[in-house]
């Protein structure tokens, strides 16, 4: 490949990447969204919790892979939790305290990770069987980063099996269209939400996880990752997992290639996307819910 | 028999004499405290022993006492207890003939411009504090600035680094910046490269003011001092940026030799990391990764994040920087790392393992106040300020002058690589042996209305320094 054809599919894969991470954390966001009507301010937080996790496991364990698995299923259980302990008892004073109250998660979720690992950046290091670079006729890319590709796409398919081909996933996608009915059905629809809200956190928490190593895990990381998952789920619809999946790989191809053209004009590029869509199409490119 | 003892009792009253005069020569000095002298064995940051009432000279920490970024200004609290220590266990500062100790007590700025305000003034009229000391982020210096002129207290600038913060109409006499500038710091890079073989440089900066003036800094000095030095590429990018892939991808398509970006906290560590991962190669020596320039390498963490190996070859632009080949330096290693062994956490981290960089930045700064007071015997903000201007500090740190003009503190200041293993740390790159640039090559600019402001203000009546004012035209 010539230097230019290699700096622009180069670009192509850093779009992907970060386009596959903005989905891992942005489609539990939206199936939180989707199935509760909650928007979950604190799901960034989550992310980073799970980040937080992955560090401690990897220090007590030393295996990078068992660590990945127990960091967020141990943030998908602190979600589960919460829902339960916190969420479920003010669902009946509607989807504004409901809000307000992850607002306060968000600020005790960072008070825990000051408390109990402090304020410095934490190591999480690239095992070494993902360490390396592929040399790809001239194209020299980083494993991790093809891992992060592999990874979230193996989770999509994972999604997409227990949405449409299990009876879990039929009720899922039964009470993000209509949860009265689901409940005069005899679904036990509490519990249903609890359950879609641990996975939606442990989705977050993959994302933190796998971040973890490509990022700086200390206590502002959930900042750096909220922001940018809110703009997917707003501009792909809110419950639209398709919508937040075909989004998420726009903007990362939209902010690889606006740095490699208009490079003082890429940071706003998502947020002038997001204004274009909210005028036009104010539920997002797929969202059939308010 | 009586000629011997006539003979012994002239030795005696002689013997007298000459130790009454020893006393007198001596007694200009009591009081006088020596740096790293005291008994600073008792020093423990999590137990601080300095007095909390009483006749005593109180010394404000001004900084972010709130937020993930708390722990830098507990560091600096700890620092300037061990100075107390020093001090105070020396028996402490004589002011208008009375021994004195230092109290220190924290003003949370919460980063913001109105708490910061109000922090400062709650210091000044409720704990009645005599100086203070600070702060990270230019905006909050100029608004402390205006504060300390309004008050008249002394405040010592040791972390902003805008070059205009001590311009007119910012400056004032109550502020004494004793960290480096941008421009001098630049220039410091700037020579650094003016003798070396690299000549691509990629500007790869954070976007705001602190960034661009950096970058504009850097193009206009290289390009002055190594006509043969190329800007080959120049980006700003948000701060918090997340993914450096493509500006990376960037930065290798330009076949740059050197990155210099001066970008701090998480992006730092992420630029670094990422570059270090997307396998980005020093041209000159593929062994290395791309050298990249900030001056915020000497947070320890950032080395710790990216791996020790990893931070081999980046180039650390300093202010201030540990020379073990100094003896103040030499000394003050050995007992800080002896005692850092005792610490406990959050003080037994590497972070704390060494007062280097930020450490010494201000280490050094409450130490020259200290020395300021002793030699002023006031804590009188005027006699402070007359004793300041002009003034030098050797005792540890490379030597320090302050210039009278605009108080800003003029040194050698250091460019180090970045080497692993070293002898600083175990797990991380630490400084190399630090190439020194002279005073004259690295000197920070200064408004031109305030040079020769002394000559007029403070002494006015001095004809050797007398400034000649134009004539006012004549009113018809």
């Amino acid at each position: 490949m010539s230097p230019t054809m290699v700096l622009y599919v180069a670009q192509a894969i850093h779009g992907l990447a970060y386009g596959m991470l903005l989905f891992l954390i942005a489609s539990g966001l939206t199936l939180i969204f989707g199935m509760m009507g909650i928007l979950n301010i604190a799901h960034a937080s989550f992310a980073m919790l799970a980040a937080y996790f992955c560090f401690t496991a990897l220090k007590l364990t030393g295996n990078f892979w068992l660590a990945l698995v127990i960091g967020p299923i141990v943030a998908g259980i602190c979600g589960v939790v919460a829902e339960r302990f916190l969420l479920r008892p003010v669902h009946k004073q509607g989807h504004l305290a409901e809000l307000l109250l992850t607002v306060g998660m968000m600020a005790l979720i960072l008070e825990i990770v000051k408390f109990f690992w402090g304020t410095e950046s934490l190591v999480v290091k690239i095992p070494e069987s993902l360490s390396g670079l592929l040399n790809l006729s001239g194209l020299i890319y980083p494993v991790y980063r093809l891992f992060i590709i592999g990874l979230s796409l193996l989770i999509l398919a994972f999604m997409a099996l227990i949405l449409f081909k299990t009876r879990l996933g039929m009720i899922v996608r039964a009470a993000v269209s209509d949860p009265d009915m689901v409940s005069a059905l005899g679904i036990n629809t509490p519990f249903v939400f609890m359950l879609v809200f641990g996975i939606g956190i442990w989705l977050a928490g993959m994302a933190g996880a796998v971040a973890g190593p490509l990022l700086t895990v200390f206590p502002g990381m959930a900042d750096l990752l909220g922001m940018d998952a809110f703009v997917v789920v707003v501009v792909g619809g809110f419950g639209s997992l398709g919508g937040a999946f075909i989004v998420a790989l726009f903007l990362g191809e939209l902010n690889a290639y606006g740095i490699q053209f208009i490079p003082r004009l890429a940071p706003v590029l998502m947020f002038t996307f997001m204004a274009l869509v909210l005028a036009f199409k104010p539920m997002g490119l797929f969202g059939e819910r308010e | 028999m009586k000629a011997t003892s006539n003979f012994h009792g002239r030795w005696i009253v002689l013997g007298c004499i000459f130790m009454f005069f020893i006393f007198l020569i001596g007694l200009p000095q009591a009081g006088a405290f020596v740096p790293l002298k005291g008994d600073l064995a008792k020093y423990d940051p999590n137990n601080q022993t300095f007095p909390t009432s009483g006749d005593t000279i109180k010394i404000a920490i001004w900084d972010v006492f709130s937020g993930p970024d708390a722990w830098i200004a507990e560091a600096y609290y700890a620092i300037l207890g061990f100075v107390a220590q020093d001090i105070n266990s020396q028996g402490g500062i004589k002011v208008d003939g009375k021994m004195k100790k230092i109290q220190i007590i924290k003003a949370d700025t919460q980063a913001k411009p109105d708490p910061a305000k109000r922090a400062m003034e709650k210091a000044i009229l409720e704990d009645k504090v005599n100086f203070l000391a600070g702060v990270a982020g230019s905006h909050l210096m100029k608004v402390g600035q205006a504060v300390a002129k309004e008050y008249k207290v002394i405040l010592v600038n040791n972390a902003a680094y805008t070059d205009s913060i001590m311009f007119l109409p910012d400056f004032n006499e109550y502020t004494f910046r004793t960290c480096g500038t941008v421009d001098g710091n630049v220039k410091t890079a700037a020579a650094f490269y003016a003798k070396r073989p690299e000549t691509k440089f990629y500007i790869l900066a954070q976007d705001y003011l602190f960034g661009h003036a950096c970058a504009d800094a850097f193009k206009a000095t290289i390009k002055a001092l190594k006509p043969k030095a190329e800007i080959v590429g120049e980006e700003f990018f948000p701060v918090f940026t997340k993914d450096f892939g493509p500006y990376l991808e960037k930065v290798r398509a330009s076949g740059a030799e050197v990155i210099f970006s001066m970008a701090w906290g998480a992006d730092s560590e992420n630029m670094i990391k990422q570059s270090r991962q997307l396998g980005l190669k020093y041209s000159l020596n593929k062994e290395l990764g791309i050298p990249i320039v900030s001056t915020f390498l000497d947070a320890t963490q950032s080395l710790e994040a990216i791996g020790g190996p990893a931070g081999r070859g980046l180039v650390l632009n300093t202010d201030f920087q540990l020379d073990p080949r100094r003896p103040g330096d030499k000394k003050l290693m050995d007992i800080w790392h002896k005692l850092w062994k005792t610490w406990k956490a959050p003080y037994n981290s590497v972070n704390h393992e060494w007062p280097n960089g930020g450490w010494l930045r201000n280490m050094v700064s409450y130490y020259w106040l200290c020395q300021v007071i002793q030699k002023a015997g006031s804590l009188d903000s005027q006699k402070i300020i007359a004793a300041w201007e002009g003034d030098t500090f050797d005792a540890i740190g490379q030597k320090q002058y302050m210039r009278p003009d605009d108080h800003q503190a003029i040194a050698d200041r250091a460019l180090c690589i970045m080497e692993f293993p070293n002898k600083w740390f175990e797990k991380n790159a630490g400084p190399g042996v630090p190439t020194w640039i002279p005073a004259k090559d690295c000197m920070p600019g200064m408004d031109p209305k305030l040079v020769g402001r002394v000559a007029v203000v403070v002494q006015p009546k001095a004809p050797a320094k007398k400034v000649e004012k134009p004539k006012a035209p004549a009113k018809k």
